[in-house]
């Protein structure tokens, strides 16, 4: 088989329908049962949106990401076919590098002013989902991939399992579902674990980065259960007030702009403004995550060592506003 | 897919999910209560308390006094966004009030308030500025 004409199923695409059809579901169940979430006109279609926008970023940039793994194709000496074990192995290696790239896109600030847009709702259903970003390619995040070319799998194959784990990724931006089976919620990543990631509750933040499988959050120890006595608060720590798709996806961009811009920054400062985490100043005002949740237990002593709030995951608390 | 389908989804589903929300009734603004709103600005702002809360008489909007700083907060849906004042150029309108801030993703806030309520405000956050 030639592999330079490689192709797979563009199942992004494929899904649209399966994607409007779900939304529509679960938004007559809510009505209908009065729970399992919450809709608004406005906000929905801000996500919706931003998908729509998405596409079309893919369809502009996507050659830059492409261009680069086919480039990488081409010098690397390893090749490991097209077989069904192939691109399963491909699918989880895949859904490894998903989890440090989502990790570095909540700690890093250059690749947060493009992923902040995903959590700038304040609700969480199935058109969050669809909240993606349209700046990606600006954070070179696609290095993250080289190493599954290198590796000697196909760039269309890994574009491929990438599709798949968006599209797993959908259904799991709802209320609507509790919890999974108990060996479901040990593996698989669920409407619960990601509710959590959803959360702006102290305990909550920075947690369950994971694609498909929760196992990467469990191994690298960023993995917080959903607790029944605290149901997370969706949205940003300090949430943005508007529901235009233009400011929602450059709000974070032109903030890093405005830091660098300011009187008195050096250019360690604004390399640092980029690189650190959201939240950090260079005159030490800042706080971010860490900060937040030993603050938090400051104030809620008996809530210091559990899931989200252990030593480990507290910072300093500077005592500014954040 | 080729892209005019694509297209004819995508619209087609934007339209019918904007209808079902109508007619599901997802478009029902939120109205505040003074503890709602404090609440509200709470969870919004880890770390302040608010002092002193003037809810506008809508329930869609307040302004709050906390951290030695004057707040406004504004309902956006069935939620709520808040900001500091930081001498913003207020314009008076025929509703209320319009807020200019400096903040690219909420440039403007648009508070429908009474004209006794507006001068109320004016005079407040002009006293904090």
């Amino acid at each position: 088989m030639d592999l330079a004409q490689l192709t797979y199923p563009d199942v992004v695409t494929l899904a649209v329908p399966f994607f409007v059809a779900a939304i529509l579901i679960e938004m007559t169940w809510i009505f209908i049962a009065n729970r399992g979430g919450r809709y608004e006109v406005r906000d929905a279609m801000t996500s919706l949106a931003m998908g729509v926008g998405n596409v079309a970023s893919g369809t502009l940039l996507g050659f830059v990401a492409f261009g680069f793994f086919m480039w990488l194709w081409r010098i690397t000496p390893l090749d490991l076919g097209t077989s069904w074990w192939v691109i399963a192995l491909c699918f989880v290696l895949d859904d490894l590098r998903y989890y440090w790239v989502h990790r570095f896109g909540h700690r890093v600030r250059w690749v947060w002013a493009s992923h902040v847009n995903h959590h700038s709702s304040q609700h969480y259903n199935l058109t969050t989902a669809l909240r993606q970003t349209w700046t990606g390619t600006f954070t070179f995040m696609m290095i993250v991939r080289a190493p599954l070319v290198l590796m000697g799998f196909h760039p269309a194959m890994i574009l491929f399992v990438g599709g798949l784990n968006l599209i797993y990724q959908f259904w799991i931006h709802t209320e609507a579902i509790g919890k999974m089976p108990r060996w479901v919620e040990a593996v698989m990543n669920t409407p619960s674990h990601h509710r959590v990631h959803h959360g702006r509750n102290p305990r909550y933040l920075d947690a369950n980065y994971a694609g498909v499988f929760i196992i990467w959050d469990r191994m690298f120890g960023t993995f917080v259960p959903e607790l029944e006595d605290e149901r997370p608060d969706y949205g940003l720590v300090h949430n943005i007030g508007t529901f235009n798709p233009l400011r929602v996806a450059f709000h974070e961009w032109v903030a890093i702009f405005r830091d660098w811009t300011q009187p008195g920054v050096t250019w360690r400062d604004r390399f640092l403004y980029a690189v650190m985490p959201p939240g950090w100043r260079h005159d030490g005002t800042g706080g971010g995550s860490d900060a937040l949740k030993a603050r938090y237990v400051e104030a809620n002593p008996d809530t210091a060592g559990t899931p989200g709030l252990e030593p480990g995951r507290l910072g300093s608390d500077r005592r500014r506003p954040l | 897919m080729p892209l005019w389908l694509l297209g004819t989804i995508v619209v087609v589903g934007l339209i019918a999910v904007w209808i079902a929300s109508r007619f599901y009734g997802y478009d029902e603004p939120l109205t505040l209560d003074e503890e709602a709103a404090k609440r509200e600005f709470i969870a919004d702002n880890p770390g302040l308390v608010p002092e002193e809360v003037r809810l506008a008489a809508t329930g869609q909007s307040a302004l709050i006094h906390a951290g030695g700083r004057l707040h406004v907060l504004w309902v956006m849906g069935q939620d709520v966004a808040t900001h500091v004042l930081d001498a913003p150029q207020i314009i008076p309108t025929n509703s209320g009030l319009v807020l200019t801030l400096r903040d690219f993703a909420a440039p403007r806030v648009k508070l429908t308030l009474a004209p006794e309520e507006a001068a109320t405000w004016t005079a407040l956050i002009e006293d904090a500025a």
